[in-house]
């Protein structure tokens, strides 16, 4: 396991950050996003999404009502917010699973939800409020693609 | 024609008779009937299961209540998108199912296509119009030119206007259903107690940002705590509210200048909330709009609504083909 955290001091900032680690991301990928309401999750997501697949950055929006929102691209992203959601149950009913295996990136808000479900090889995301507009985000590779990718970012950053 | 309706792409799993698009004989809604108690009436109905159990008895219901069977229906009208795949397969499948039995024709319907037309059960609108669509997961401007005819004028580029008041309504610990808790005590508040933000007021988009105004609700209680209930509460609710209708108005408003439509209808569960009608109202009076707000039942998500555009796609020769699938993201500019 890795981890690296920086300080983001405006939503672009967020946005940007993600746009870098989407552009590094292969089909499969895993993202779990953790942290409060109001923390940048939906600027980060949109930012991997500029970065995996451009051109439907402008479809990025909430999926809390929907669940789940499809960005169309090679590879196309699904964004999931499990927040309405209590149980693994529920989950594992609606199917889920199939795309976390599959040919897309998965980013997923709320992934606490997922319990067993979650893939064991993922990218963690945390972000924590500091100052009034400044975030913690903190990265943590689990499993060997996620860690080469988080290397990559990490000499991108330095 | 007879027409009937069946809805399930999210949350409710809902049927309706209605008579040549106008008339609503019945209208079911899951989330209504004796039998969702049991799960305590607030388990969204996300998963396919949960549709599949509802279905039967929510069409059976819809055909009773009107002493029909569905040897009388002459059409369907069924949600085909956006929505999740399972649970739109439910009622789409089973539409399917009813056409090629009874051998009559079908069609899909886009969901936000069915909230534009909801007030037409109640008087029709003539062409052109702008709809803003608002709920849980909409905040959308459209110009409507037509039956499938629809361009996106502005959309949320973040959170729906009904998530931020049922995060908003989190956040300060109100119960469920948090944004009908807000409508309430907004009533008994000041509106000018709070500072909060009007996000992307002056961008010069039509597009809307509600996450920043979550935001600026926790910073807010971070630093002054409030009771509920008491005035604070209250003051808060309406400053919220009052910066969300703001914001709704404005760009709005903005849109009927850069069109010159002189029609507006405002659909969708939010619509429900007295301040933003009360809001559109004074709005629509003041530039000399008509204005289209359907009565609440309508507003929430329901099988009626679809049948408006339903019937006009079977009379005019546009049913869909037995082969259609349903489809989890559908851009309403091309239907």
């Amino acid at each position: 396991m890795s981890r690296f955290s920086l300080t983001s001091s405006s939503p672009l900032d967020t946005e940007r950050l993600g746009k870098r680690l989407g552009a590094l991301l292969e089909p499969g990928a895993m993202l779990a996003l953790r942290g409060e309401l109001g923390g940048g999750k939906t600027c980060f997501t949109r930012g991997v999404v500029e970065g995996a697949a451009p051109a439907s950055a402008n479809m990025v929006a909430s999926p809390t009502f929907a669940i789940m929102n499809e960005y169309p691209g090679l590879p196309p992203v699904y964004h999931f917010d499990f927040y309405r959601l209590t149980s693994e149950d529920e989950i594992a009913e609606l199917g889920f699973e199939d795309y976390f295996h599959g040919n897309g990136i998965c980013i997923v808000e709320w992934p606490e939800r997922l319990g067993q479900l979650l893939p064991a090889d993922h990218l963690s995301v945390t972000f924590e409020n500091a100052a009034a507009n400044q975030r913690t985000i903190t990265l943590e590779s689990f499993g060997f693609s996620s860690e080469a990718v988080l290397k990559q970012l990490e000499d991108m950053e330095a | 024609m007879l027409v009937l309706a069946i809805e399930t792409s999210c949350d409710e799993t809902a049927a309706a008779v209605v008579a040549d698009g106008r008339r609503i004989l019945s209208s079911i809604v899951s989330s209504q009937i004796a039998i969702h108690a049991e799960y305590g009436g607030v388990v969204p109905e996300i998963a396919s299961r949960k549709h599949l159990e509802m279905i039967s008895p929510v069409i059976s219901q819809a055909l009773e209540a009107v002493k029909v069977t569905l040897a009388d229906i002459e059409g369907i009208a069924v949600t085909r998108g956006p929505g999740l795949s399972g649970a739109l397969l439910v009622g789409f499948s089973t539409a399917k199912a009813i056409a090629s039995a009874r051998k009559i024709p079908f069609v899909g319907i886009h969901h936000i296509e069915g909230h534009i037309f909801a007030c037409f059960l109640e008087k029709p609108v003539e062409f052109p119009f702008l709809a803003l669509v608002v709920s849980g997961g909409h905040t959308h401007i459209y110009l409507v030119e037509g039956f499938g005819r629809y361009r996106t004028m502005g959309r949320t580029v973040d959170d729906a206007a009904g998530e931020a008041f049922d995060k908003s309504a989190k956040i300060m610990g109100l119960e469920y259903p948090g944004g009908v808790r807000i409508d309430a005590m907004a009533r008994e508040g000041n509106p000018a107690a709070v500072r909060l933000p009007r996000p992307l007021m002056n961008d010069g988009t039509l597009n809307f940002s509600f996450s920043g105004l979550k935001t600026a609700m926790l910073q807010h209680l971070s630093k002054h705590p409030v009771a509920i209930p008491g005035p604070e509460a209250n003051d808060l609710c309406a400053s919220f509210q009052e910066a969300v209708c703001d914001v709704l108005v404005h760009k709005t408003s903005l849109a009927l200048a850069q069109t010159g439509v002189k029609r507006l209808v405002v659909a969708g569960g939010v619509a429900c909330n007295s301040g933003l009608r009360q809001r559109m109202a004074s709005m629509a009076a003041k530039l000399g709009i008509e204005l289209h707000i359907p009565k609440p039942a309508l507003c929430g998500d329901n099988a009626a609504m679809l049948a408006v555009a339903g019937n006009f796609y079977l009379e005019n020769d546009k049913a869909s083909d037995s082969a259609l699938d349903v489809t989890a993201t559908w851009n309403m500019d091309h239907i």
